[in-house]
């Protein structure tokens, strides 16, 4: 079995990107302290995926991250669970939206004046443009 | 906290583009994604 089987999940991914976005202001030693984590590698260790993000820790991993809660628990879950069981306890507990989102949902009913707008081919291509997609 | 089933439909379809569009990224709005957004009601 691999040694590193949570490598290149989304969580892994973000969490080292995180952590390098934050490099000039605490150290990875400080983002394990403040998530509660005894080991201090804990970080290294779901950077590089030897070890997945332990649900019960999303909350404070997310205070240590300074991210949203419910962004970290849906890559958490996605990890922990996979994609399949993810969507499944989605669908029945509902899909947690992030702090970024609502700003998204706000922009769009405040320029559209609350007109509750379709999302025509034209706002996709738009959005494509932006995105560079 | 809010949640993807309290939107409307036309809502959603936003928010499941966005995340398609982003990887999922969750990239916050930026004042020239506002901008954007305004262009695209303007066109309406």
């Amino acid at each position: 079995m691999s040694k590193k089987p949570h490598a290149d999940t989304r969580l892994a991914l973000y969490v080292e990107r995180r952590v390098l976005e934050l490099k000039p202001k605490k150290s990875q030693l400080q983002i394990a302290s403040e998530a509660g984590f005894p080991n201090p590698n804990m970080v290294t260790m779901i950077k590089n995926g030897t070890s997945k993000l332990a649900l019960d820790r999303v909350p404070s991993m997310a205070r240590a991250l300074e991210c949203d809660p419910a962004y970290l628990m849906r890559l958490s879950l996605e990890q922990a669970v996979g994609d399949t069981a993810a969507q499944a306890i989605a669908e029945i507990y509902g899909t947690p939206i992030t702090v970024n989102e609502v700003g998204w949902l706000a922009e769009i009913r405040d320029a559209s004046s609350n007109t509750d707008p379709r999302l025509t081919s034209r706002s996709r291509a738009a959005l494509r443009t932006v995105f560079g997609r | 906290m809010d949640r993807v089933e309290d939107l409307t439909a036309n809502e959603r379809a936003w928010l499941s583009f966005l995340r398609e569009v982003s990887k999922d990224a969750d990239p916050s709005p930026t004042l020239r994604h506002v901008q954007l957004l305004r262009r695209i009601c303007a066109l309406r």
